[in-house]
């Protein structure tokens, strides 16, 4: 099921397009990475979604509709957009208060959101004395206050500490456990890699790719094997007559390039050359950086 | 989430900032020091001594009370634009028109009860230097000038929303407002006819229609001024209904 979709989205600054025709869908119940590097779209596209700004052309809807025509928005969808959330002067327990007032939910709703980001015991603070780690975790405790079935996070690992990184995606995740779903964007590859399900990347303004994490993965990973061996003299020939492209990596071992793990190891034992290791490299970021490398000619569902 | 909620928010917004209750103990106690000045200058005829009614004893000081309003009102547009309270507030209810209302009325609300508390400390701090006297405010048409303040306060406040909403910059809208009313109409009272001038904005409402001999008196000033401040408070509708929120 879908929750959120943006249809032929577009808008425009002026004479800069800052987001090109958008089209993709974010699946019910999973956590939803929105990857592309700053500047790409990403912050602009979630405006729209929250109705701040308004789309030149296309549509955003959540759950079939624009976020104005449902009754009670900030049931339905949360958004962490900026830590610049909260008036520097007015303490984080007040903050959160007016926002539970706004939304009709008891404001001592508030305390219990604090105290679920880690800010209980500074909520009589005001949030002008706040971290940037701090601000960030107000950000969402306002984005959680009226419950929301959708959370979305504009850049939520910035300012985190690892432990607060790590908490942050423990949190993520315990929203897809309860059913919720979670839009996140990110420059952030690394971070995502383990977290996400699903995955739409922005780059220049336009989608690169959209679907399972995995199939992107697959889709856009370079086939790169990492080898230690016996004697890479030998296997390294043998790789090349295969069709494959190989570079030393120090004195054992050697990349492989254009071949899979499985044919590696095949031409290993047929040269008989004791191989110590066998690794096939995968990682977001290398099939982020083959999506986007040629942006023009990928498009589309992926997965 | 209704209109309610809204006011509600705002009302919470608007309390829980040291900086606005301190402002406007500030200018009632200086609506109680100028009512208390004032007072003393009441001759025995119950007139300023100066030769003005004895509503200006009343008027005067509640000129505090105008301008803080105004500025808060500014205030409370350009501090939630730049801090990203209105973008909070408008991704909660993404409803400009239903917002912007309930900040209006909610901070008019304020200023109307801030103007009630304002005229009786004005009033009783006059009273107490003016005794003695034939001191009494509102005759002699004293109590149009006096009570125009219930709704020239509140409209002040509106405007000074409506043009920190559409400004979205404090040195700006400020700068508009108060070289507007302090600069602006005061030159162009030079340069316009005198049969003209009297209409300016700032002209018409506070403690000058009280003593201007031509215009349009207290109460139909009001209105005029009711009249350009739904102008300026139609386009913020307008201009913020179709741009971005940053």
């Amino acid at each position: 099921m879908t929750v959120l979709q943006a249809v032929g989205l577009t808008k425009r600054y002026g004479p800069v397009l800052a987001v090109s025709n958008v089209s993709f869908s974010v699946r019910a119940g999973a956590i939803t990475g929105f990857l592309g590097p700053n500047g790409a779209g990403k912050s602009t596209t979630l405006r729209m979604f929250l109705g701040l700004d308004r789309p030149t052309s296309g549509q955003a809807l959540i759950d079939g509709k624009p976020i104005g025509e449902w009754p009670l928005p900030a049931r339905k969808i949360g958004a962490a957009l900026d830590t610049q959330c909260a008036h520097p002067s007015r303490r984080a327990i007040d903050t959160l208060r007016w926002a539970a007032t706004l939304i009709g939910v008891d404001p001592k709703q508030g305390e219990v959101m604090l105290d679920r980001v880690g800010l209980g015991e500074v909520a009589a603070q005001r949030v002008g004395r706040f971290s940037l780690g701090m601000r960030q975790r107000l950000a969402l405790a306002i984005a959680l206050i009226g419950n929301p079935e959708i959370v979305v996070l504009d850049e939520p690992m910035n300012g985190l500490d690892p432990d607060g990184i790590a908490w942050m995606k423990d949190l993520l995740r315990q929203f897809r456990d309860q059913g919720r779903t979670v839009f996140v964007s990110s420059h952030l590859l690394a971070e995502m890699e383990d977290l996400v399900d699903d995955l739409v990347v922005i780059a220049q303004s336009r989608i690169v790719g959209s679907g399972s994490a995995p199939a992107f993965m697959q889709r856009f990973q370079v086939k790169k094997v990492s080898v230690q061996c016996e004697n890479p003299k030998v296997l390294a020939p043998a790789l090349v007559r295969a069709g494959g492209r190989v570079q030393a990596s120090g004195a054992n071992g050697i990349k492989v390039t254009g071949l899979g793990a499985g044919q590696v190891g095949t031409i290993a034992r047929d040269t008989m050359v004791a191989l110590y290791e066998l690794r096939e490299e995968r990682s977001l970021h290398h099939a982020f950086a083959q999506a986007t490398r040629d942006r023009s000619s990928i498009k589309g569902e992926v997965g | 989430m209704g209109f309610a909620n809204v006011c509600a928010a705002e009302l919470l917004k608007f309390r829980t900032l040291l900086s606005n209750r301190i402002t406007l103990l500030c200018a009632l106690a200086g609506v109680a020091a100028v009512g208390l000045l004032m007072g003393s200058n009441i001759g025995p005829n119950g007139h300023l001594v100066q030769g003005a009614p004895g509503s200006q004893a009343v008027a005067s000081p509640m000129q505090f009370v105008m301008y803080s309003m105004m500025i808060l009102g500014v205030l409370s547009a350009t501090n939630e634009a730049r801090n990203g309270t209105f973008r909070i507030t408008l991704s909660i209810a993404p409803w400009r028109r239903r917002v912007l209302t309930g900040k209006i009325v909610t901070l008019a609300a304020i200023a109307l009860a801030v103007t009630i508390v304002g005229l009786l400390v004005a009033y009783g701090a006059s009273l107490i230097t003016a005794s003695g006297t034939e001191y009494a405010p509102m005759s002699d048409g004293g109590a149009a000038t006096i009570l125009a303040f219930l709704g020239s306060v509140p409209l002040v406040t509106a405007l000074g929303v409506a043009v920190g909403v559409l400004v979205r910059s404090t040195a700006g809208a400020l700068s508009i407002l108060l070289v507007w009313a302090f600069a602006g109409e005061g030159i162009l009272a030079i340069v316009l006819p005198d049969n003209i001038d009297p209409y300016l904005p700032f002209m018409m409402v506070g403690a000058g229609p009280g003593i201007l001999p031509e215009g349009p008196g207290p109460v139909l000033g009001l209105g005029i001024f009711a009249l350009y401040v739904a102008i300026v408070v139609a386009v913020t509708f307008v201009v913020s209904e179709r741009r971005d929120i940053s």
